[in-house]
């Protein structure tokens, strides 16, 4: 079986060099290196990737490499494949291959698609991947770190129209979607969003382009590690001697939850392109039932300037988070050492996913040639007191402080 | 009554005349397949199809575009008198059409010759050429002066 399918794919492969006008390859690459001034946080470009929080530069954080094949029999039809190979913690060929889908065009105006896709969600996320589109080394991880969300097993339909020199895409997709989020060295979450449903509305004019969305999904699984920690809460909460420490037991279970939980995303975003100017902002407000999923504000915006092959750019970017952090109330000690673990487990678990930073960004692109282009970029991110959501740290060690990180990131983007 | 030319002014006539068509050669044509029912189709709506906006001609027939590799120094003018965009940017442009899977990329052909010929034996299909092509099967629907 899987004999068969290497050597379909070798035909397909081969077929597309001979002679075939129907297939289309091509693909999208990064090579990145990024470093940071900090000992004993670790940067990551979203949350799939593995935690290392000793590490201080990466070559894996921002390298991609995409290949996708395109089989187009006519007009109305079209298939699509992409693989996908970047850092993350769980790598196997199914989740490699990010997109497997069919697409019907029945007229101008109408996409219809079915299978495995991009998630359509915000300005770029159906290409956060692609470096060489876009202005920076990655996106905003303000923005575009914390999506637990890169493929939808689902459907999508978009509407084409134009008033005036105003072309509009009305597009909703529906579906499931997975995604491994590492949670230590040792566990990883298979984070589900069931019912996943957005629907976007893009303008274009001229030079501008904006964009307006809305998203919901249910979180359809809980981490494991939670498991103990709960029955640890639900025996105090209904033994210990003291009330106000049941209370606070009762209290942290009742919230260490996230399966069934509805997660929101409401944003809006501009671009403007006229060629020697570029600028580009988003805004997203994020809801969620569960306080073990981020809630807040998120916001950037971004200006650059072409001068011939070189476009500089500057960048802000800020999370802002609407829950507030966690705090042990009650001292625990008297109940011993794994009471106290219970405790700090579940204030920790809460904290884990709270992001509370804002970066100033300073970069520089190089169009090397027309399909390679070399960009550099210096972020200063302030991370605040059990807000490190965004990075890889020991939180019960280090989460406690605010401070300020100094990340180096060199890349060479291209497309083939 | 016989001229002569001295060798320097047949040289001169002979490099007037590569100049010439030198400047003939910074002309681009929008070819179509000849059984595209348009006769002509305007610039605006020869960009909107090659940026992706619009499968269809103005008259309905879906088309098949060709376009040029980056090698050809056409594909460049064509997309900068098209579109006002470079090339670095017209790629990383398709790049987003591409890998969001809204588009399939066009078919890209090695050099002029090899443009005429898949549009002159594809139904529905439209290329660009920096020389003019002399095909019966082919018709130009634009003319880019430079």
């Amino acid at each position: 079986m899987r004999k068969s399918l290497l050597l379909f794919l070798a035909f397909l492969v081969c077929a597309d060099v001979t002679q075939a006008e129907d297939l289309t390859l091509s693909g999208f690459g990064t090579l990145g290196y990024s470093h940071d001034n900090r000992d004993r946080i670790g940067f990551m470009r979203n949350t799939t990737q593995p935690v290392d929080e000793g590490s201080n530069s990466s070559l894996l954080s921002d390298s991609t490499l995409g290949v996708q094949l395109n089989y187009k029999p006519n007009q109305q039809f079209e298939a699509v494949i992409q693989a996908v190979a970047r850092d993350k913690k769980n790598v196997s060929v199914g989740n490699s291959f990010e997109w497997a889908f069919v697409a019907w065009h029945p007229n101008d105006a109408i996409d219809l698609r079915a299978g495995r896709m991009g998630v359509d969600m915000f300005l770029i996320a159906d290409y956060r991947n692609v470096g060489f589109a876009q202005p920076w080394v990655r996106p905003p991880t303000e923005f575009y770190g914390w999506i637990p969300l890169f493929s939808i097993n689902g459907v999508d339909a978009a509407y084409n129209f134009h008033v005036g020199d105003t072309r509009w895409r009305i597009k909703t997709q529906f579906g499931n979607s997975a995604t491994d989020i590492p949670l230590d060295a040792n566990n990883t979450f298979r984070f589900k969003a069931n019912d996943a449903r957005n629907i976007s509305v893009l303008a274009e004019q001229g030079a501008w382009q904006f964009k307006a969305g809305y998203s919901v999904f249910t979180a359809g699984s809980n981490p494991d590690t939670l498991t103990p920690i709960k029955s640890g809460l639900a025996n105090i909460a209904a033994g210990a001697p003291i009330a106000a420490i049941r209370r606070e037991a009762s209290s942290l279970n009742n919230d260490l939850w996230l399966s069934g939980s509805t997660i929101r995303y409401i944003n809006v975003g501009a671009a403007y392109d006229d060629g020697t100017w570029l600028m580009q902002s988003e805004l997203a407000h994020i809801t969620s039932e569960s306080r073990l999923s981020p809630s807040g504000n998120a916001a950037y915006a971004t200006l650059g300037r072409r001068f011939n092959s070189l476009t500089p750019y500057v960048s802000l970017a800020r999370f802002k988070p609407s829950q507030d952090a966690t705090q042990a109330v009650n001292n625990w000690s008297v109940l011993g050492a794994t009471a106290v673990s219970a405790q700090t487990a579940a204030v920790a678990a809460f904290n884990n996913f709270r992001i509370d930073q804002s970066t100033v960004t300073l970069g520089m692109r190089w169009d090397i040639n027309s399909r390679v282009a070399l960009k550099t970029q210096w972020d200063r991110s302030h991370i605040g007191s059990r807000g490190y959501g965004l990075w890889q740290v020991n939180n019960l060690v280090d989460g406690n402080n605010s401070q300020h990180v100094d990340l180096l990131s060199v890349s060479l983007d291209f497309v083939f | 009554m016989r001229i002569t030319f001295s060798p320097l002014l047949r040289m001169a006539i002979t490099l007037g005349l590569c100049l010439g068509l030198g400047e003939a050669r910074a002309d681009i044509y929008v070819i179509a397949n000849a059984n595209i029912a348009d006769e002509q189709i305007s610039k605006q709506q020869i960009a909107d199809l090659y940026l992706g906006r619009t499968r269809t001609s103005p008259a309905g027939d879906y088309i098949t575009l060709l376009d040029q590799s980056d090698s050809q120094p056409v594909r460049e003018r064509f997309f900068r008198q098209m579109t006002n965009m470079s090339l670095p940017q017209v790629n990383a442009y398709w790049a987003r059409l591409t890998f969001t899977g809204r588009q399939a990329p066009p078919q890209t052909k090695s050099n002029d010759l090899m443009v005429i010929q898949a549009v002159s034996r594809t139904p529905g299909s439209i290329g660009y050429v920096g020389s003019v092509p002399s095909d019966a099967q082919v018709r130009v629907i634009l003319h880019l002066h430079e």
